[in-house]
Parts: C-alpha cells; structure tokens; sequence
C-alpha cells in the first residue's frame, strides 16, 4: 500500500476481478479517501481483499497480483485513473503493516499530464541479501520404488539388486539431457532441499531502525529515442530530514540509447522510526531536446525490532543488571553481541549460564555451537550484567554527585545471511546511590562457631561524613522483632566508642554467644551517637552465621 | 581428474556386463536357482519398468500416468508386486504433477500397507523362500508427504515422526536378523527421513530443532561433507556466520585429511569447497571474490547449477544486471536440463522484471521456451506470468 503510485495500483488494475472496481472513476476517489483513513472496516481495498480471501489490503497489492495468472496487460484507458490517485496518494498517510513485494516503479510515459510523456522511468527493487531457496524435493532413492521393502531380507536379492540398480538406476548413469536430478537423490541430505541456490529478495519485506536499507534502481529510457545529459538524484526524506544518497550532477550520464538502462545501488543506515520515502529524480534531455523533470517516489515504513526491558538490583557491592531482550521482528534475530558498554564509574561483566550440555558430545562440539536465536514475533532472551563500582583512588571520598547513570547497551544481530542490525539503548539508571553517614563492617569472624561459646567479631566502623561523629553506643536491641534473639551479647550489654575522624573509621570487638545451633542471624545491632542524640538503626547488613553443636 | 579416470572405467564395465559378473559366481552357488534371471534387468523387476524409469528421468509423467492406465486397463500387470511398484509410480506421477486429491485417494485404495497381502509370503507359489513386506518404501514416504503439500503440514509432521519411528524400529529388527544388506538399506532410509524431517522444519523456519537433528546425525557418525554443508548454509541463514565458518573449514580439514567424501565424486567435493567460500565472500559483501571462486566452479564442471545461479545474482549486486541476466540466459541454452530449474527462473524472472520495461513480453517468450523443454512437473508459477 506503500505504493500505490506503482505496482500496487498497476497491478490492482491488472486484475480482472477488481478491474470493474478500479473502472469507475468515482469509485476510485471514494477509494483513494477511505483506503487511507486506516479504518478497515471502511476501506473498501479491504474487503476487496475479503472477498477475495486475502488478509489484509497489503496482500492483496502485492503478491497475489503479481502472482495470480489470471492477470492481464494493464489498460492504457486505466492510465489517467492510475496518475490520478499517484498524486493524490503522497499527500496521505499509508496504511500500516503492509508489505509489498517490489516497488517497482512502471513506465509513466503518457502517464504524466503535466509534464507530458516521459521517456525514462525509474524501477526500483529493495536489495537485501539473498536467501537460500529451501523446498524439500520430491526426489528419491530408486531402490524405495522399483522393489519392495523388505526385498534384501531375500540373500539373492541382497546380492543381486544392488547391482543392477546401481549399474542402471544410480544417478551418474543418466547423461546430462535427462531429468534425472529432479528425481533421483544423489545424496541422502539432498532430500533436506536446501541446495544451495540463492534466491533474489521476493518481497520488500520490512525493514527496521539499525538495519541498512540498500536499493537497486534502474532508469529505464522506455523511448524511441536516445536521452542526453541525464542528472540522477536520489534521496531519502523522513519527517525530519532529506539524505542525499546519490547526485550524478557534477557529471550528467551523457545519453542513454533508446531501450537502454543506467542502473545505481543506494545504501542508507536506518536510523529514523516511522514514514521514509526513497525520491528518484532525473533531469534530462528527451528525443526533442526538451529538458524534462521526472520525480518518483518509494514510500516504506520503518519499525522498532527490538524492545529492550531492564532490572537493576544490587546484592551486597554488585549490582546486577538484567536485560530483556525482545523481537518484534518478523525474523529469528541471532544476536551477535549484547555487550553493556559500563559508564566511566562502573565496571562490567557479563554472566552466562553454565554450559549445560552434556560432554559426550565433545567431538561435533566445535564444530556446531548452538547460537542465541530469539524467536521472530515476541521472543525473548535475557541477559545478565555483574556491574562493580570503580573507586579511583584508594583513599578518595566514596561520594557520587547524583549520577546513577550505569551505562547503555550495544547491541547488534544478524538475521538471513548475516543481514546485520545494530542499536544502542539509552542511558541505563541504578538504584540512587545513598551512602550512608556512617556503616559497620564484619572485618573478621571466627571460622567455627560453637553453640553456647563466646565468640569475637571484629568490628569496624566508618563514616562517610565530612564532620567528626562520636562518641558512640553499640549494643544489640532485643525488641521489634518478633522471633526469638539466638545470638546476643556476652558481657557488656553496651559499648562504647569514641569519637571518628571525618571519612574515618575505628575497630572494636563484639563478644557474642550463640543460644541455637544451624544457620542463625546476627541482627539488630544499633549505633547511638551520644553527642548528636542520633540513633543508627541498621548500620550492619543482617549477618548469617553457623552455629556447631561440639 | 587423474583419480576420477577409473570411475567411469568401472562404471562402463558394470553398465556392460552385469550378467557375466554375476552369472560367474552363480554357476558356483546358486546356478540351479530358477529365479536367477529376476535380477538381470530392470524388466525382471517389474513389468516394463525400464521404460516407466526412463520416462521418469525424462520427467514425461503424463506419459507415465498414461502407461500406468494402460497396463492397468489390459490387464498387463500379472504378479501382486508389478501392481504396488506401477501404484507407487501412479502416485509419485500424480504428486509431481500436483494432482494431490487423486494421490491420496490412489494410496487410500491400498488400505492397510502392513496387511498380509502386501507380505511375499502370503503368495508362496510366486515368491518361494521370499518373506517380508513388498510395498515400496516410497509410498510410505508419499503418504507422510501429501498432507504437507496439501497444507496439512502439522499432520504431515506427525506422520514423519512416525516414519521415522517406523523406520528405527525396522533397523533394529534386521540387525536382530543379522540381515546386513537389509539393516544398510533401511539405516539409509533413516537418514533420508531425518533428511526431510530437517527440511519440513526448516520450512517453517524451526532453525533450533533442525540443528539439533543435524548435531545427531554428524554425532552419529554420519559426517559428510553435502551434509556438514547444509549445517553452515542454516547457520549462515540464521546469522551465525562464525559458525558457518567453522563448519565450511571442518569439511577443508576432511578433504585434506583425504576422508570419505561421501557421494560425491573429487569434482564435486571440490566445487562444493569453492561455492562455500564464495557464500563466505558474499556475506562479507566481496562478491568480486565470490563470482571468482564460482568461475573456478563453472571451469571445472560446466553444469554446476548452484554455481552458476549465485555467480548470476553476486553480479547483480556488482550493479551488472545485464551480466546477470546474460549467465543465467546461457546456462538455460547450453544445459537446460540442469538449469531448467525453478529458483533460477524466479531470478531470471525477478531480473526481467527489473532491467526492461516490456518484462511481461519477455516472460512469455521465456514461459513459451519452458512449456516446450521443461519436464511435466514444473511449477509454471515461477515466471510469475
């Protein structure tokens, strides 16, 4: 529907079917203004496409007209319905999600009314790579027709049939003028059909932001006469800007003979969503000598491939960031690199699974590594990040002036034939950084814990302020928690601590005893500083330990 | 060459005298069999089967449906496996010509295909000593087939699963027999199911579940080039163009090694390493370098198809249409049994299609040629006419 202006609408005329439809010029226009309402209950291309069993609109442009044999020569008389609505067209928006095989362009000759009849005309074909034709043959082993199945249980036959067959049934025996290889298997892994054979791009296809889009384009002079000081322009116009892809002005293509051609590949880098339309231009003397203008347009739609969901969490010094990695595409994208490009302060590594395939395998191992495939229409694959944060300098504040910016994805794929694709996601954002004035640490612990003997933690605490803060009082708090205290104070129930330098720290040790046996938790140590009346509920992460009995 | 000189030697030797070869070691063992001549030609196997098979390779399935109706009319067909050997022609014939609905029914008529009337010894007085089952492998394989092709896929699917299941089982019977003609045979027969199973997958673009068959049947044993190919050319279809590298050296490393090249013969095996690098170039967008290494697969063997229609397409995306067209245009005169060809007609097509204005024109002419030379199961479709 993109193009209306070329195959889709010369081609919708070629069908016999909706030639009466197309026919009526009032028929066109109501046409032309609903076809491009986006309403598909009212677009009467889309129940054309109904009746004639089609899913949408786009199809219905596209392949099966080119396909369908019934199809005829298009009318001249349909000529000025055709350059009709191909003006009217570019004005409006296209319909979404369709697809068009080629747009290739049709002569306009005798089209244009303004410009009078053009001698040359552009023809567009969207280039992406090849694909391998797949279609399982109908191809066979001789033995599996001409005899039954069981026939070598038969030891006469086991030592005759073979023979014969080979001698006359094997493929080598046929010389070049039969038809043999499209009946005969040669190799057992011929009946894969994937033969090799390349097969040129069939459909526009879709195209997406990080992709390249790459076009052939011929300017065909579709005349009697030869055309001189021809200017070839091509360019790509999004909403916000015009790229020049191609611009032969500094040297005009001299002549192009009568029935002759002068072809041009474009390339271009996606990197807009939405509406583009590919503009070819020529500037040329025609058979007359009369300069002439021929514009054509080539609209496509450019879609999102990839939706990508993060999670940031932190466990103990590491944050860990999760990527969610989803296709929109209508292709199996092999992911290439997912790498997470860290922002100055942090540092990054990727996680993968354990290779949980089993050894046995080893031998064909490396030769076939099964790759990451995100499946075409929603699948998804995750990606895991261990980020640390990077202190310059030992001793230097651990103060970070509101940046949480942890740093942005790169990510590129490939998808037939190594087509590639790549994006970058925006900046990724962690959790706020809040360090805390003032923090415990365990710096040491006893290896062996014994049920109902003193222990020793070796403390220290640190602060993150630019002001002394102390002295302090460090006991354990037996209340506001519902389950039972297993691991208290031996001693002392309060200790105290001096005063801390700004950024400073001081060591102490905490004796403690363990009333239970099996995993239990240190919990509820609180810091009170006495000068400044504050109380520090959780200035240590909950602590698990292991209690022994002997 | 100098080492492909005594294969056609061979070859002419046994095509000559098969008789001699063999009636020699008869006379030794079993020289006073009566059925030693069921052996001696194709004719022996079936009623005139040497020309239902030469039709076939000529592609005339008209012809053979035509035959196959006659000698079915005159009553021509006189032992009960003459009958399933002309249905299985009748069948393949009616699914080349993609008369599916007359296919099926044709198979239905069968019934059961492990009933004892499909048994060599149901019929001790035309089969002595013979035992097992004489359907044709290939009406099996026909049956799995046609609800695929008639969009029946996941039936189609199932019933390949079943095949597969089938086949395995029967391998394990005759090896249980010691019948190693027979366990050789249908081990072949498991690879070509598998074969087809990986192809139906990758139809439907199943990539995963087709590498993990291609990943068993090379950790099988089953290593040869043609198919550790096929493995790089999915891998490079998914992206994995490493991976695709990796596989193409593997059959470098085979071929210097000098293992078994499988089927193919020293040219083939050459041309196949020189057609993967080529797919190397042309990924990597040198296709200067692969139309190079496609020349040296055309200098070898005039009829190498593949090599022929990826050089045409690699010179399109040189910006050389008219180069394009004109290689794929020779190749169809000078061997168009090889070339005649559906993809290379939808190229050749979609370049028409491009380069002329008058492309319907030229298509006519082209469908006109194919109409003339093609075999009777080509999809006219492909000049999209």
């Amino acid at each position: 529907m993109h193009h209306l202006d070329g195959s889709g609408l010369h081609d919708l005329c070629k069908n016999r079917r909706s030639k009466k439809i197309i026919f009526n010029r009032n028929v066109c226009l109501h046409l032309l203004a609903t076809v491009l309402t986006n309403e598909k209950d009212e677009n009467p291309l889309y129940k054309l496409c109904l009746r004639y069993g089609k899913s949408t609109s786009g199809d219905l442009l596209s392949d099966s007209c080119i396909r369908r044999p019934t199809c005829r020569p298009f009318s001249i008389r349909l000529n000025s319905i055709a350059e009709f609505l191909r003006q009217a067209f570019y004005q409006l928006q296209p319909l979404p999600n369709s697809s068009l095989r080629f747009c290739v362009q049709q002569r306009t000759s005798k089209m244009s009314g303004a410009q009078g009849s053009h001698s040359l005309a552009f023809r567009v074909m969207r280039l992406c790579r090849p694909s391998f034709q797949v279609d399982p043959p109908l191809r066979l082993d001789p033995v599996d027709l001409v005899a039954g199945e069981d026939i070598l249980d038969d030891p006469m036959a086991a030592y005759q049939l073979p023979r014969l067959l080979e001698a006359q049934l094997s493929d080598d025996s046929y010389s070049d003028l039969s038809y043999s290889s499209r009946f005969l298997l040669h190799d057992s892994s011929d009946a894969m059909g994937l033969t090799g054979l390349l097969v040129l791009p069939q459909a526009f296809g879709a195209i997406y932001l990080g992709e390249t889009f790459c076009s052939y384009i011929s300017v065909n002079n579709s005349s009697n006469f030869e055309v001189r000081d021809v200017i070839i322009k091509a360019e790509i116009q999004t909403e916000r800007q015009r790229i020049l892809l191609l611009d032969s002005s500094k040297s005009p293509v001299e002549t192009i003979r009568a029935g002759g051609r002068y072809d041009f590949i474009v390339e271009h880098d996606v990197k807009e969503l939405g509406a583009h339309t590919l503009v070819c231009t020529a500037l040329y003397n025609d058979g007359d000598g009369e300069r002439k203008y021929l514009p054509q347009f080539f609209k496509f739609m450019v879609a999102n491939p990839l939706s990508v969901r993060t999670k940031v969490r932190v466990v103990k010094d590491s944050t860990f960031l999760e990527a969610c990695i989803e296709n929109h595409t209508k292709s199996n994208l092999f992911m290439d690199q997912v790498d997470f490009e860290p922002s100055p302060n942090w540092s990054a590594l990727i996680i993968n699974a354990d290779e949980h395939l089993s050894e046995h395998k080893s031998t064909t191992r490396e030769v076939f590594k099964p790759p990451v495939l995100v499946r075409s229409g929603g699948g998804i694959h995750n990606f895991l990040y261990q980020l640390k944060f990077s202190t310059h300098g030992h001793s230097s504040p651990l103060k970070v002036e509101g940046s949480n910016i942890l740093g942005k994805l790169q990510i590129t794929w490939r998808t037939n034939m190594g087509e590639p694709g790549r994006l970058q996601t925006q900046q990724i954002l962690g959790s706020p950084i809040t360090r805390k004035e003032l923090e415990l640490h365990v710096v040491e612990m006893p290896d062996v814990i014994r049920l109902e003997r003193p222990f020793t933690l070796h403390m220290r605490l640190t602060t993150q302020i630019e002001r002394e803060l102390g002295p302090f009082e460090v006991w354990m708090s037996l209340n506001g928690s519902d389950e039972e205290k297993v691991v208290i104070v031996n001693g002392l129930q309060t200790m105290v601590i001096p005063r801390v330098e700004p950024y400073g720290s001081t060591d102490f040790h905490l004796n403690l005893i363990a009333t239970k046996p099996g995993v239990q938790r240190i919990a509820g140590i609180k810091v009170f500083d006495t000068k400044e009346k504050k109380a520090y509920d959780h200035p240590l992460p909950d602590l698990e330990i292991y209690v022994d009995l002997e | 060459m100098e080492t492909e000189s005594p294969s056609p030697d061979s070859l002419s030797h046994r095509t000559s005298d098969p008789e001699t070869l063999t009636t020699g070691i008869e006379e030794l063992t079993i020289s006073s069999d009566p059925l030693t001549s069921q052996f001696g030609s194709l004719n022996d196997l079936a009623h005139e089967l040497s020309s239902l098979q030469d039709l076939a390779t000529r592609g005339s399935w008209r012809a053979i449906l035509d035959k196959i109706a006659r000698a079915r009319a005159l009553s021509l067909l006189q032992k009960p496996h003459d009958h399933l050997t002309y249905l299985s022609y009748n069948v393949l014939a009616l699914v080349k010509m993609r008369r599916f609905a007359e296919a099926l029914a044709e198979l239905d008529s069968l019934e059961d295909l492990d009933s004892s009337q499909y048994r060599y010894e149901s019929y001790p007085s035309v089969y002595p000593n013979r035992t097992g089952s004489m359907v044709p492998f290939s009406l099996r394989w026909l049956y799995t087939l046609i609800p695929i092709k008639m969009g029946e896929r996941q039936d189609g699917l199932d019933r390949f699963y079943e095949l597969l299941d089938f086949v395995q089982s029967k391998v394990k019977d005759k090896e249980l027999k010691n019948l190693d003609a027979s366990v050789k045979l249908w081990k072949k027969r498991e690879v070509f199911v598998i074969n087809c199973i990986i192809g139906h997958h990758l139809s439907n673009k199943e990539f995963g579940v087709c590498l993990t068959l291609i990943d068993n049947l090379l950790s099988q044993g089953f290593s040869d080039p043609a198919l550790i190919s096929k493995l790089g050319y999915i891998q490079m279809h998914v992206g994995d163009i490493e991976g695709a590298k990796r596989s193409f050296n593997r059959i470098e490393e085979m071929v210097k090694e000098g293992k078994s090249s499988g089927s193919l013969s020293e040219v083939e095996i050459k041309n196949l390493v020189n057609r993967n690098k080529a797919l190397v170039f042309l990924v990597g967008k040198d296709y200067l370098s692969a139309v190079r290494e496609y020349e040296e697969c055309i200098e070898r063997d005039n009829s190498d198809v593949v090599a022929i229609n990826n050089k045409a397409l690699c010179l399109m995306y040189l910006r050389d249409l008219a180069d394009s067209i004109k290689v794929l245009e020779n190749a169809l005169e000078r061997v168009p049994t090889v070339a005649l060809n559906e993809t290379v007609i939808v190229n050749l097509c979609s370049m028409y299609e491009l380069a002329y204005v008058n492309h319907s024109e030229i298509k006519r002419t082209l469908n006109n040629w194919i109409a003339r030379v093609a075999p009777d199961d080509f999809d006219s479709s492909s000049t999209r006419i």
